[in-house]
C-alpha cells in the first residue's frame, strides 16, 4: 500500500458540513501541508456529485467523519469505495461504531482503519487508531505515515464504538445528563462541581457543548448497539435537547 | 426550570463568627476544623479518644506551620489559627456551637447515635452537618428530633486544599438550613454547589464513568492501562484514571464505586467492575501499598 506523506498528498475528507469536526480536521491536515477537500454527501447538486468523485477518483487519502447520520456515513464509505484507487488507505470515524461495522460497508475492506479525535484538539499530540477485523496487516505503515504527516502519534486500540476516549467522555456527559434530569444538581453546578472536585479539563456538560449533543447521543446509542447493555442508554433529557438542537445552559 | 446555585437562596442562620464544631479529627474531620479555624473561628475537636484528637491537633499544626515555612503566611497567623483550636473528648463541649460537622467513619448506625448525642448537647438554633460521601442524609436524620437542622456538607480530600463543597438537602432539610451552611463554605472561601440527597450527590456519581468505562476497556481488551491513561492525559486529565485510581487508593475507589451502584438499586450504569475487586483482594490497593495498576518502587517519587 502506498505511503502518502508530505506536499503532494492530497487528502478527501466526506463530512457532515454543518459539524466542526470536518473543518478542524482539514485545518489541521492543510497546516501540515496536505491538499485537502471537504465534501459533505448531501449536496445533492449534479455539480457537487461530480466535483466529489473526481476528488475521491485522484485522492491518496479519502476520511469518512460522520458520526450522527448514519445515512450519509453509508452514503460516504460507498462512495469512497467505488472512487478512491483500491490501493489508498481509507480512515473513517469510530466516534459511534466500529471499524469493522464501516469496512464491512465496502468492497475493499482491507485499506479500512478508524480513528477517534475527541474535540476539541487544542494541543493534541495523539490520535486513536483501530484495525477492523477486515484490515490488512499492510495497511497499518500507511496509516501511521499519514498521521505521523498531520503531526499526530497513533496511538493503536481495540475496534469498538467510539475507541476510547470519545467512549469515556460520552458515558460522563451522559452520567451529568441524568443527574440534571434528576434533579440531583443544576447543569451549572454539576460542571462546576466536577471540574472543582475532579480537575478535568472542563465540565462534562461544557464538553457535551463542545462535541456536540447529537454526537454524544450517537457515541451511547452505538455503544448500547454494540454491547447491548442498558449502561449505555441515553439520558431521555439529553436525547431531547439533541433532537432539539439545544445546548447546555452553563 | 433550573434553579440558580447562588440566588434565591432564602435567608438562612448568619455562621460568621459562631463558634463550629467537628466530629472526628481523622484526615477530613481535621482538614475541615482547619479550613474553619484559618477562616477566624473558635472551633471544638472532638473525637472518641485522647490519642485520636492529639493526632488531628498535630496534623493541623504540622501542615498550617508548613504553610508558614513555605512563606504563604506568616507563623504568627498559624499560631493564632491553631489557638482556636480546642481539642475534646467531650460531646458537651459542642454546646455553644452554632454548627457541627460530623465527619466520623462511614457506619449508618454510628452516626444515627452521634446525631441523637449532638442535638442533646447543641442549643436549639444549632445547625448540624454530615460530611458523609457515601450514605443519606435521610438515612442518618432518620432519628433525630429536628431533621430540618440537618443537611450534608461535603467537603473534598484534602479539606484545606480542595475548594469544591457539596452542600446538601435532605428531604426533611429546612431551606434555612442549606442556605447557611452554603453562606458559610463561601465565607470559608470554598466554592459550594448545591445538590439533592441522591447517591454520590454530584461528583461521586458522575465521575463514576472515567473509571468504569476505562475498566472495560482493560475488561474487554481493548488497550491496556498506560495506553488509556496516555489517551486520557493527553486530552487533558490531568491523570488517566489507573494511576488516578492508584492515587485515591483502589478499595477507596472500589468501595465509592459499590455505595453509588447499591444506592441507585443496581443500576448497570454504576456496576464496579470485576477487574476492581481483584486487585482490592490480592492486597495490590495503589501507591499506598506500593503495587497497584502500576509498580511504586522505594525509590520512585
Amino acid at each position: 500500500m502506498s505511503t502518502p506523506t508530505g506536499n503532494e498528498t492530497h487528502v478527501v475528507i466526506l463530512g457532515d458540513r454543518e459539524h466542526g469536526l470536518g473543518e478542524d480536521l482539514a485545518s489541521l491536515l492543510r497546516d501540515a501541508g496536505m491538499r485537502t477537500s471537504m465534501y459533505d454527501v448531501g449536496d445533492e447538486s449534479e455539480h457537487d456529485h461530480e466535483s466529489r468523485t473526481d476528488a475521491l477518483t485522484v485522492a491518496d487519502v479519502a476520511i469518512d467523519l460522520y458520526v450522527r447520520d448514519r445515512s450519509r456515513k453509508a452514503n460516504a464509505l460507498r462512495l469512497i469505495d467505488s472512487h478512491l484507487a483500491a490501493d489508498r488507505p481509507l480512515l473513517t470515524c469510530c466516534h459511534a461504531g466500529s471499524a469493522t461495522t464501516a469496512a464491512a460497508a465496502t468492497k475493499h475492506s482491507g485499506r479500512v482503519t478508524g480513528f477517534a479525535l475527541l474535540p476539541p484538539w487544542t494541543g493534541r499530540t495523539t490520535v486513536e487508531c483501530a484495525k477492523a477485523m477486515q484490515t490488512a496487516d499492510t495497511a497499518r505503515e500507511a496509516v501511521e505515515a499519514f498521521w505521523q504527516a498531520a503531526g499526530l502519534d497513533p496511538v493503536w486500540v481495540g475496534d469498538g464504538a467510539g475507541l476510547v476516549l470519545p467512549r469515556v467522555v460520552a458515558c460522563l456527559a451522559n452520567e451529568a445528563a441524568f443527574a440534571v434530569m434528576e434533579g440531583a444538581a443544576t447543569a451549572e453546578d454539576v460542571d462546576r462541581a466536577m471540574t472543582l472536585g475532579t480537575r478535568y479539563p472542563r465540565g462534562p456538560l461544557a464538553w457535551a457543548n463542545i462535541i456536540g449533543l447529537p454526537d454524544i447521543v450517537a457515541t451511547m446509542d452505538g455503544l448500547a448497539a454494540e454491547h447491548g447493555e442498558d449502561r449505555y442508554r441515553v439520558a431521555p433529557l439529553l436525547r431531547r435537547m439533541a433532537v432539539a438542537g439545544r445546548k447546555w445552559e452553563l | 426550570m433550573e434553579r440558580s446555585s447562588t440566588a434565591a437562596h432564602p435567608h438562612g442562620a448568619d455562621l460568621s463568627g459562631s463558634r463550629i464544631g467537628v466530629v472526628g479529627a481523622g484526615t477530613m474531620g481535621a482538614g475541615i476544623a482547619q479550613v474553619a479555624a484559618w477562616a477566624g473561628h473558635e472551633v471544638v475537636l472532638y473525637d472518641i479518644a485522647q490519642a485520636f484528637v492529639e493526632r488531628g491537633g498535630q496534623a493541623i499544626a504540622g501542615f498550617l506551620r508548613r504553610g508558614a515555612e513555605k512563606g504563604k503566611y506568616t507563623l504568627a497567623e498559624a499560631e493564632a489559627a491553631l489557638e482556636r483550636l480546642t481539642p475534646t473528648t467531650d460531646v458537651s463541649a459542642f454546646a455553644g456551637c452554632g454548627l457541627v460537622v460530623e465527619a466520623a467513619p462511614e457506619d449508618l448506625t454510628l452516626k444515627r447515635e452521634l446525631f441523637e448525642q449532638l442535638e442533646g448537647a447543641v442549643g436549639e438554633h444549632a445547625i448540624l452537618a454530615t460530611n458523609t460521601s457515601t450514605l443519606s442524609v435521610a438515612a442518618i436524620g432518620a432519628a433525630m428530633a429536628h431533621p430540618e437542622r440537618l443537611c450534608g456538607m461535603h467537603f473534598f480530600n484534602p479539606a484545606p486544599l480542595m475548594p469544591l463543597v457539596e452542600v446538601i438537602e435532605g428531604p426533611s432539610t429546612a431551606p434555612e438550613t442549606v442556605a447557611a451552611v452554603y453562606a458559610l463554605a463561601l465565607a470559608w472561601g470554598k466554592q459550594p454547589v448545591m445538590a439533592k440527597d441522591t447517591p454520590g450527590f454530584i461528583v461521586n456519581r458522575v465521575a463514576r464513568p472515567f473509571y468504569g468505562e476505562a475498566l472495560r476497556l482493560v475488561g474487554e481488551g481493548a488497550a491496556d492501562v498506560a495506553t488509556i491513561d496516555r489517551l486520557a492525559e493527553d486530552a487533558g486529565f490531568p491523570m488517566g484514571p489507573f494511576r488516578l485510581m492508584d492515587l485515591i487508593g483502589i478499595d477507596v475507589n472500589y468501595a465509592a464505586a459499590s455505595s453509588v451502584f447499591d444506592g441507585f438499586f443496581q443500576d448497570p450504569r454504576f456496576r464496579p467492575h470485576p477487574i476492581q475487586r481483584a486487585m482490592v483482594e490480592s492486597g495490590r490497593l495503589g501507591r499506598k501499598t506500593k503495587q497497584g495498576y502500576y509498580s511504586y518502587g522505594e525509590s520512585s517519587k
